[in-house]
């Protein structure tokens, strides 16, 4: 062993079962890469075995390292004094009652770039029976789903160096002190990496997070108040809120009155039955569009096939007043080219693209659906949709297996699939132009909708362009709407117009930021890597890195 | 009177060719005047001998010429109108208040000839419309009749007419007389813009940066998706060449050949042979 060894593995100990404990000693020392340390602060264990056992592990192996807090510091204060201790290049997290992989810190030293400061792996749990349950693939770097839940959790190896230029763990953080502390520095990190192989077992016992994430109430709490710090610090939100399930947050963000925004709906003024009533659709989505949003600033840019009656646009100028524009359209239909023609047309500063055939549901959607594209990173916010009979049709796109879909398709409303990835906002591959919000100078630089596409994947397309282009794309969980899909045209996909985007784009195995189980592999394909990506890629077939978060 | 009158032209020494166009413009001018006005008496002033008594007096008026520069005898009666034969752009410019006054006492109508050149930029310079001279005659009560058009006998020609308008009447006639202008410039425009004869040029504009921006659109759209095309291609043919070569190096590939193409084992031998 070195004097100063890669990895410290720093493990607060706080009364776990004896054979528990054991079992993750072990977990370490068995560990194929032997470039470690194992740094064991216990807080104070009522049970004197736990004591005993500390010290006899410390006895067989000269790399793990013991200290006994003399008063209780909770776990924060514990992974503080850990870190204090730790004399490793990088800082691996392991709790009392958990285990690695025995490769783990082998992978983990293998996917470590010079820039890494953060890296962070996939995990499952081992149940009661010993088990290994419910693996977590995790998508790769995804800073707003950060804010919205403790997504990287096990296995998080961070550089030393960094973690103590940030203040380390802080008090008052308990039970989300990790969160906390991966948001202050991945805030300051260059590079993130994901490593997308099971490193980390977090066991099930009573009473733990793993079996019940109501257990920790106060952690929730903590949590809250750090992506609230962290929203403040970084300028992205004002504030945080609880999320709609235990251990999930939103982001409170505020878009200024000065934020011109233009709606933008292609329609031909089609009726129909909804819900046993008949409906004109484009009255019902601008009249809801308005009627649920207190941003003032807004433009209605209605483009009109020529055989939009009338009277829709008569009722339309009743529904919008003086916010509304007229786009005449008299070509065939082209989605593409209708959304590009309202695009010439508006003057917001950012461009909300609207399908006829919704009804927004959510409060403040427009505000919600905007806000994030205030952060320059951001180039492209969708929103949750659902059927009519209120299942999901839209929970982000699904690239994988070759095939674009849309995530989640019929699930039910409350589905807590994807570790409660439809409660959470997060980045994904892309996002219907249903509902749809983009800064102006985005979608000029990616040069609008593609126009050879002119019924379906055209907003797949559009996705592609906007990652491309080096921004993410941000679905808005908690901004909805229902969608009443192709109920204003003929919802024919013809075979070619995927083929037209796989020429362009290529496909993936493996959505990155939903991977599915059964495929461990999180490569970006070429064609959707950035500039800078393909540069640092240079043909080396390592783990899916992005940039520190923008 | 705010403004001073000054020459319109500035070439104040008599160098027109007078004789030719009264020549050839006086009978069409006088039996015009004759027509349209009906006078009985008419009083010519010019600077130079003129045919245009003569004229007048074929067609039954009463008419009589006098030199500026000379005195002029005492009027027993109003004349009905007095025609000033290039007198305008001849006097000097101290000269041209005079000048209007004389007029302006002699008759109640006034008839102006500039000058005589048929050159467009020397008449536009002096013609007796200029705004200048307008509102000289209009501060002696002098409008001009736009109801008249007198541009057939000669370009330079200008009514002048004592009268009282109200605000309404002068309103109306600076309306009547702008009206022909804006209805030609629509017309030249239309034929300058065939593609929307009833468009502003603010449309036309807006038309074609819409068009252009357009345009900037689409060729962006292609132009990233032929770099992502081509992106793919060269990733599948790396990755297709990263393939045979690990056929080609692998162990079965080298048996299995030598096993399955003798011919090629044999063809190697004789080539090392040689």
């Amino acid at each position: 062993m070195t004097t100063t060894p890669r990895f410290s593995v720093l493990t607060p100990v706080y009364d776990p079962a004896v054979d528990v404990l054991r079992a993750m000693i072990d977990s370490v020392t068995d560990q194929s890469c032997p470039d470690w340390e194992l740094i064991l602060v216990d807080d104070c264990s009522p049970n004197p075995a736990v004591r005993a056992e500390l010290k006899r592990a410390a006895a067989l192996d000269a790399r793990i390292r013991v200290s006994f807090n003399d008063v209780n510091l909770g776990i924060a204060g514990t992974s503080q004094r850990a870190l204090e201790l730790a004399r490793g290049q990088f800082v691996a997290l392991l709790d009392h009652d958990d285990a690695l992989s025995p490769n783990a810190l082998s992978v983990v030293a293998d996917a470590l770039q010079p820039d890494t400061d953060y890296l962070y792996s996939d995990e499952d749990k081992i149940n009661p029976s010993g088990d290994y349950v419910d693996p977590f693939r995790k998508p790769i770097w995804s800073p707003e789903r950060l804010r919205s839940q403790m997504y990287t959790g096990h296995l998080s190896v961070l550089r030393t160096s960094l973690t103590r230029e940030v203040g380390g763990f802080r008090a008052g953080f308990d039970g989300s002190q990790d969160h906390d502390l991966v948001l202050r520095v991945t805030e300051q990190a260059r590079g993130v990496v994901h490593i997308p192989e099971i490193l980390y077992h977090w066991r099930v016992v009573p009473g733990s997070t793993a079996a019940n994430p109501t257990a920790k109430s106060y952690a929730w709490e903590a949590g809250r108040k750090a992506v609230a710090e962290h929203a403040v610090r970084t300028g992205v939100g004002v504030g945080a809120d609880f999320g709609p399930l235990p251990g999930t947050y939103r982001v409170q963000r505020m878009l200024p009155p000065d934020v011109s925004v233009s709606i933008v709906i292609p329609t031909r003024g089609s009726a129909g039955l909804v819900w046993g009533l008949h409906r004109c659709f484009v009255l019902d989505a601008v009249r809801s569009a308005l009627s649920h949003t207190n941003h003032d600033n807004v433009e209605i840019v209605a483009v009109c096939d020529t055989a939009t009656p009338r009277w829709v646009i008569d009722e339309l100028r009743v529904i919008a007043g003086d916010k509304l524009v007229v786009v005449d359209y008299d070509e065939p239909f082209n989605f593409s080219r209708k959304c590009n023609a309202g695009y010439l047309a508006a003057r917001g500063d950012v461009l909300v693209m609207l399908n006829d055939d919704v009804e927004i549901t959510s409060r403040q959607w427009l505000e919600n659906l905007v806000a994030p594209l205030l952060d320059h990173g951001v180039g492209l916010t969708g929103a949750k949709l659902f059927y009519s009979d209120g299942t999901i049709q839209h929970g982000g796109h699904l690239y994988d297996r070759q095939e674009y879909s849309h995530a989640f398709l019929g699930s039910g409303a409350d589905s807590t699939e994807g570790f409660s990835a439809l409660f959470l906002d997060r980045e994904v591959s892309g996002v219907t132009a249903a509902c749809a919000a983009i800064r102006r100078d985005t979608f000029e630089e990616v040069g609008g909708f593609c126009e050879d596409l002119p019924g379906n994947f055209n907003d797949v397309d559009f996705c592609f362009k906007i990652t491309a282009s080096g921004y993410r794309i941000v679905w808005m969980a908690h901004v909805e709407s229902f969608h009443f899909e192709s109920r204003t045209r003929e919802p024919k996909v013809h075979s070619w117009e995927q083929r037209r985007v796989m020429n362009r784009w290529g496909g993936y195995d493996v959505d990155p930021y939903l991977p599915r189980p059964n495929n461990n592999n999180g490569q970006i394909p070429a064609a959707r890597r950035t500039r800078a990506q393909r540069r640092r890629h240079s043909g080396i077939d390592a783990p899916a890195v992005l940039p520190s978060p923008r | 009177m705010n403004r001073r009158l000054s020459t319109i032209d500035g070439s104040a020494d008599g160098s027109m060719s007078h004789g030719a166009d009264y020549a050839r413009h006086g009978p069409r001018l006088a039996l015009r005047v004759a027509r349209t006005l009906r006078p009985s008496r008419v009083l010519v002033l010019s600077e130079q001998d003129s045919d245009l008594p003569e004229l007048l007096a074929e067609h039954g008026i009463e008419a009589r010429a006098d030199r500026l520069s000379e005195p002029r005898p005492a009027d027993a009666e109003p004349w009905d109108l007095v025609i000033c034969l290039d007198a305008l752009s001849s006097v000097p410019s101290s000269g041209a208040e005079d000048l209007l006054d004389l007029l302006c006492a002699t008759a109640d109508r006034v008839l102006v000839l500039a000058r005589t050149g048929l050159d467009a930029a020397a008449t536009q310079a002096s013609s007796p419309t200029n705004p200048a001279w307008a509102a000289a005659f209009a501060e002696r009560q002098y409008f001009r009749r736009t109801d008249l058009d007198l541009d057939l006998p000669a370009a330079w020609v200008a009514l002048f007419e004592r009268d009282s308008p109200s605000l309404r009447d002068l309103a109306f006639r600076y309306e009547s007389a702008l009206q022909p202008l804006q209805d030609e410039l629509a017309s030249k425009q239309a034929t300058v813009l065939p593609h929307s004869p009833s468009a502003d040029v603010d449309t036309i504009t807006q038309q074609g940066l819409d068009e252009l921006r357009h345009q900037i659109l689409t060729s962006r759209d292609f132009a990233m998706g032929a770099e992502a095309e081509i992106a793919r291609l060269r990733s599948e043919r790396d990755e297709l060449r990263a393939l045979v070569s690990e056929i080609y190096g692998s162990t079965r590939w080298r048996v299995g050949d030598q096993v399955l193409n003798p011919l090629s084992r044999i063809k190697n031998g004789v080539q090392r042979f040689r």
